[in-house]
């Protein structure tokens, strides 16, 4: 049976229980709701992120700044030399949005749970309400790697090129542009509904089982091969607001591992917002 | 013997692309009585778990939950003391 390109990115729920004490590895939950998640209990010794406070700028749209992002380090305790594993609610999106974000500060050993949360639980192993506090420590990010990131400008130029892939992950419905964004979520709402011009749909979460693990890597390059994203070509995964398609982005870098994929966190909240952009429906 | 007022289904597998499940279970109780209740669907106890804890969490009782293989029907009423 074949392996997954950087078998290290992802460990199994096993691993991590017999992990809980070591004091080389940090368990990190990331939510975008802790109030029904985190607080709700979380595997024991793990701190929190939440997404929205923490992995993003206070003011101006943009992911946390690099400062920021040491400084958030250095709280949870979390050294250069720290073997991070994340995990979070909403089946891993925004774990996988941070996994991103550590790679693109250059993080050497960042690692995510398969199965995230849902399966922790569903196995029922131990969940605690207790917060733990950790010694302050030393973190210097590194400059960030700009080869994981797209934004507007970059998509723009790629648009209709040979050997490029558009991945919109996100559902069906969202693709064609019935929906846009939810009343739910109002920061997310676009002015028009439709895709990229060129993007192929190939859901997020199609890469995953019903228990929220990642499929076997035959079955991942299938999906992708199949809608003509290959690895010879130079991919941009996007969503609504960049972390459903840190799913995809996770998948096809590190366990199909894909030499150019880029995240264009900016998404349809960005694109389906600006004025005079080409769309498709 | 409280009544059933409203059915909120989260065994389908949420895409999520529109509304989160505790989200979808707050409106439902949104303004219950105490003679009434809301039924909730789970298939799974990852979200059984969420769902109980995150009502106890937030002053809503759990009245009964049946349990149907992986399925759980999760009764949802308000808390009271007397």
């Amino acid at each position: 049976m074949a392996t997954y390109a950087d078998p290290q990115a992802l460990v199994e729920a096993e691993w991590v229980a017999q992990h809980l004490q070591d004091p080389k590895v940090r368990i990190v939950e990331v939510d975008y709701d802790p109030a029904s998640a985190y607080h709700l209990g979380h595997i024991p010794g793990a701190v929190l992120f939440d997404w929205r406070k923490d992995l993003n700028d206070p003011v101006r749209r943009d992911i946390v700044s690099q400062e920021a992002f040491e400084a958030l380090n250095r709280r949870a305790g979390i050294s250069n030399d720290t073997t991070v594993v994340l995990y979070g609610d909403f089946r891993n999106w925004f774990a996988a949005f941070a996994f991103w974000i550590y790679k693109y500060y250059g993080h050497a050993d960042v690692r995510l749970l398969n199965g995230g949360r849902k399966k922790w639980i569903e196995e029922k192993r131990p969940l605690t309400e207790e917060v733990p506090s950790y010694p302050p420590a030393v973190y210097r990010a590194q400059e960030p790697d700009a080869r994981l990131r797209a934004h507007l400008p970059y998509v723009l130029n790629l648009l209709g090129k040979r050997g490029a892939a558009l991945v919109d992950v996100r559902s069906p419905a969202e693709f064609t542009g019935e929906i846009t964004a939810p009343p739910e979520y109002p920061t997310e709402a676009a002015q028009r509904g439709g895709h990229i011009p060129g993007a192929v749909n190939i859901p997020w979460s199609k890469a995953l089982n019903d228990d929220d693990t990642f499929k076997d890597p035959e079955a991942l390059r299938r999906i992708y091969e199949e809608a003509g994203v290959t690895p010879d070509k130079e991919v941009i995964t996007y969503c609504r607001i960049g972390e459903r398609s840190s799913v995809t982005w996770f998948v096809l870098r590190h366990l199909l591992g894909y030499p150019n994929v880029r995240n264009y966190d900016g998404s349809w909240s960005e694109w389906g917002n600006a004025v005079g952009l080409p769309i498709e429906r | 013997m409280v009544r059933v007022v409203r059915t909120v289904d989260l065994r389908a597998g949420v895409e999520l692309c529109t509304d989160s499940p505790i989200g979808r279970v707050q409106r439902a109780l949104a303004g219950l009585r105490s003679e009434e209740a809301v039924a909730v669907w789970v298939k799974g106890y990852a979200d059984e778990f969420t769902v109980t804890a995150w009502a106890k969490r937030n002053g809503y009782s759990v009245l009964e939950v049946q349990r149907e293989g992986k399925e759980a029907r999760i009764l949802l009423g308000v808390f009271s003391e007397f």
